[in-house]
């Protein structure tokens, strides 16, 4: 079936407007047919209704704002870049499995613990929360906090620091949402300390100061 | 074919029950609540991954397969989120991180 | 493949307690809350693997589904309930 131009223009800017729902819908109706396990159409007519239905709320809750003020409808995932994202994450999962195998198995266990605090540039909530997910998940690093637009993170020997605030994979997360961003200006201001009074302290300044 | 499948699925899933091992040695063996979460965070999620794997090959490919990758895609979204909810307590509660003499 | 998987499951048993030690020892309690959330992990498997055992993967895989969402909810609900200005140690 042919379509004329006027037609498909007003589709695109559709897809455009609703991508976000559409990918919401599709994800969960995957979900429901998996969890269920029949494909005729009872099922999936229950399905297709509930999944209205929580696509329909969740489009209201997107409006109220999150507890730092911020509002989660911004920017847009680029879809084709996370797909390459994933199998990334996967292979540092593994890595990060073997290494700290290593280290726990390691007779003299030749770790160094400290606490990085460094400002990232990150657009939005969300990429934050990718980041410090994938921080936990690479090798040797554990997100203790994320405050405003400073992360605290936990680094199990100085050669994971020294990966961490080269900002290799904050360039990676940025890249989901910008066009185009280096490793250097993404990590900024970073400090290291060997205590935990002083986290704490830096945490607690900063609620003070909300 | 299925020999090479079963012998997959016995490959993976001892691997699976080995990482699990060294998890739960790693949490015994760290000295403080910080490294521990690495230990649970990290190694667990690899463990648990292998082993559903080796029990997809087991099982074959099917809705019940699928709903064991689920299984494994849960358990490695939630670990970090669970190891930064407790690391971040204890940080704020006034835990003192472990450091080297 | 039966005896073998009757093994495994066993092998599980003896890592599963493993963490136990760390739950009854831990010196604060949030070692003991991540030896518990480590133990959960390992009963995930354990259900699965008992699923294969009774030749019923299909109704264990719920109940494994189910048990990992309890696990990830019981350790977030308990880590929200301390607060932070608390100035003890447990």
């Amino acid at each position: 079936m042919t379509q004329n131009p006027g037609t498909e223009q007003v589709q695109t800017g559709f897809f455009k407007k609703y991508r976000g729902l559409l990918l919401q819908a599709l994800v969960l109706m995957a979900l429901w047919l998996i969890l269920s396990g029949r494909f005729y159409f009872e099922p999936i007519f229950y399905g297709a209704v509930s999944v209205a239905l929580v696509v329909w709320l969740n489009s209201k809750i997107r409006h109220i704002p999150l507890s730092n003020g911020e509002i989660l409808t911004g920017q847009r995932i680029k879809i084709l870049r996370l797909l390459t994202y994933i199998p990334w994450l996967l292979w540092q999962i593994v890595m990060s499995a073997f290494f700290v195998a290593y280290l726990t198995l390691h007779p003299k266990m030749p770790i160094n613990p400290m606490i990085v605090r460094f400002k990232s540039k990150l657009p939005n909530s969300l990429a934050k929360v990718i980041l410090g997910n994938s921080i936990s998940l690479t090798p040797g690093t554990l997100t203790m906090d994320i405050r405003g637009d400073y992360f605290t993170v936990h680094a199990i020997v100085d050669k994971v620091e020294q990966d961490l605030v080269s900002g290799d994979m904050e360039s990676r997360v940025g890249q989901l949402y910008l066009d185009s961003c280096t490793p250097e200006e993404m990590c900024t201001d970073i400090s290291i300390t060997k205590r935990g009074l002083e986290a704490k302290k830096a945490l607690q300044r900063d609620e003070e100061k909300k | 074919m299925e020999l090479i499948a079963n012998v997959l699925a016995v490959f993976f899933l001892l691997a699976g029950v080995t990482f699990m091992l060294v998890g739960s040695i790693g949490i015994n063996r760290f000295p403080d609540v910080y490294c521990r979460a690495h230990a649970a965070t990290k190694v667990d999620t690899l463990g648990i991954m292998l082993f559903v794997l080796g029990l997809v090959f087991f099982t074959g490919l099917s809705i019940t397969s699928l709903k064991l990758i689920l299984v494994a895609i849960f358990v490695s979204l939630t670990s970090p989120v669970a190891a930064h909810a407790l690391t971040r307590r204890a940080l704020l509660h006034g835990v003192k991180p472990w450091t080297k003499k | 493949m039966d005896t073998f998987f009757t093994i495994v499951s066993a092998a599980l048993v003896v890592v599963l307690l493993i963490p136990f030690y760390r739950v009854l020892r831990g010196p604060t309690v949030f070692d003991r809350l991540l030896g518990a959330a480590a133990v959960g992990v390992k009963i995930i498997t354990l259900v699965l693997l008992f699923g294969l055992i009774y030749g019923r993967v299909d109704m264990f895989v719920d109940i494994a589904l189910g048990y990992a969402v309890l696990n990830f909810i019981a350790v977030i609900a308990v880590a929200r309930y301390f607060t932070t200005k608390s100035k003890t140690r447990p």
